[in-house]
């Protein structure tokens, strides 16, 4: 990283979209609406901020992982924070986020998520968290979410069977 | 005592409090001992996103200047895992809290954490149901070791504060010895552990670096009290930032207790409302 970067790092990193006021805050409710834990709301949390001060950096589009993907849904609902606080105030851009526009781009998007994890690795000199970086595979193949309301609805995990 | 270097303060609250020991007290204690150690380390800083908003005051969990050095007990390890894989993340307090109140679980599993280092194994009954339902009974030794703890504990409780002000190295070899449990001291006054002579805590330092392993735990202690800033600014001294982390405690315990379920499932997904989406572009 060169100096201006790592100030621009420490700036996001340092950026707190948390409301210590709330009883509820943003990483509680990204864990609750995820069914994640709070440490591994945290984990994503910190992630997203280095997927965010990666695409400053970058002089290419970057995909970043589902779980990335899903703070930064949620991010951009808490307008404040997004786009004044952080966006205007915090890094002086406009980051947007582009939605697919459908099955024949996926070829594209996981070119880019290789070349992100490849890029993230070269500026944090160490390899993503597998755990939220996933492997491009499965990436791209076990996505499919519905949103279900969990007082009506009763949710199983489908049996994993192992071809042998 | 020498039990009391060994054992850590949620160890010795099971023994002395055994069945009756409270999840929140054990959570406390572990949290505080990590604290005194420098395993972890509070982080106040004021935040201010624009020059035209007012500031904010963020309460941080990170690591501490031993963290790499502590190997962490089982029911330590709660506080430790979020900062395995990242050096520079910091967690609000409020966050930090709700984590061990996730990985626990609920009282039973606390206690089979603390259990889990065995240092309570010859003072603790065990059986196939003990076992299976966390329950926890003392044994004879158990029955014995508690009496002479409590014993211990009040006689430094009665004459602590006199000896940091009159013999400041007696007072120095007592707390360096009971380690983190000085929590579990009524009466110590945290004030008076800023007046703890640095050279006696040198002398000290370098007489246990030429013993042997068994004075390695004191070395954590020891940073503590060189650099005794744990208490610092807002927490002026012990009782008040023991209260502050009380307070934050029972706002969990409520949560977690209420109904056996999590506050999180409570269903709140309002939006406090909006100006209407005039789509992106």
């Amino acid at each position: 990283m060169t100096e201006e970067q790592i100030v621009l790092w420490n700036k996001i990193r340092n950026f707190e979209i948390d409301d210590p006021t709330s009883s509820f805050t943003f990483t509680d409710r990204l864990a609750r609406e995820n069914n994640w834990t709070i440490e591994y709301a945290i984990k994503a949390v910190f992630e997203y901020k280095k997927f965010l001060f990666l695409i400053l950096i970058a002089d290419f589009p970057l995909t970043p992982s589902d779980q990335i993907d899903q703070v930064w849904h949620l991010h951009l609902l808490y307008t404040q924070s997004y786009w004044i606080d952080f966006c205007k105030n915090t890094i002086q851009k406009d980051i947007h986020h582009g939605p697919t526009k459908g099955a024949e781009q996926k070829p594209l998007f996981k070119d880019q998520y290789l070349k992100t994890l490849e890029f993230y690795e070269s500026v944090f000199k160490k390899k993503p968290p597998k755990h939220i970086w996933v492997d491009v595979e499965t990436r791209f193949k076990e996505n499919h979410f519905t949103r279900v309301n969990r007082h009506k609805n009763w949710i199983f995990p489908k049996l994993l069977l192992k071809r042998s | 005592m020498r039990l009391l270097s060994i054992l850590t303060p949620a160890e010795t609250e099971l023994i002395l409090e055994n069945r009756t020991a409270s999840f929140k007290d054990l959570m406390k204690l572990t949290f505080m001992d990590l604290l005194l150690k420098k395993v972890i380390k509070i982080v106040e800083v004021e935040k201010q996103s624009h020059p035209r908003n007012d500031s904010r005051v963020y309460t941080y969990i990170e690591k501490g200047k031993n963290f790499a050095n502590c190997k962490p007990n089982p029911h330590e390890s709660i506080y430790t895992t979020p900062f395995e894989e990242e050096d520079d993340i910091q967690i609000l307090f409020h966050h930090f809290v709700k984590i061990g109140y996730e990985a626990t679980g609920k009282s039973i599993g606390y206690k089979k954490k603390v259990k889990k280092t065995g240092n309570l194994d010859a003072f603790l009954k065990s059986s196939f149901f003990l076992n299976l339902f966390g329950m926890i009974r003392l044994n004879k030794q158990g029955e014995k070791t508690k009496k002479e703890i409590s014993n211990y504990l009040k006689e430094v409780d009665s004459k602590i504060n006199h000896l940091l002000e009159n013999d400041k190295e007696k007072a120095l070899e007592i707390l360096l010895t009971i380690g983190g449990n000085i929590f579990l001291l009524k009466n110590l006054n945290f004030e008076l552990l800023k007046n703890i002579d640095k050279q006696l805590l040198a002398q000290k330092r370098s007489e246990s670096n030429s013993e042997s392993d068994d004075y390695g735990y004191w070395n954590l202690h020891m940073d503590f009290y060189e650099h005794n800033d744990l208490f610092s600014d807002d927490f002026d001294n012990g009782t008040s930032f023991q209260s502050y982390l009380d307070d934050t405690l029972d706002s969990f315990d409520t949560q977690f207790d209420a109904s056996g379920c999590s506050v999180f499932d409570s269903g709140c997904s309002s939006c406090s409302g909006c100006g209407g989406c005039g789509g992106c572009s």
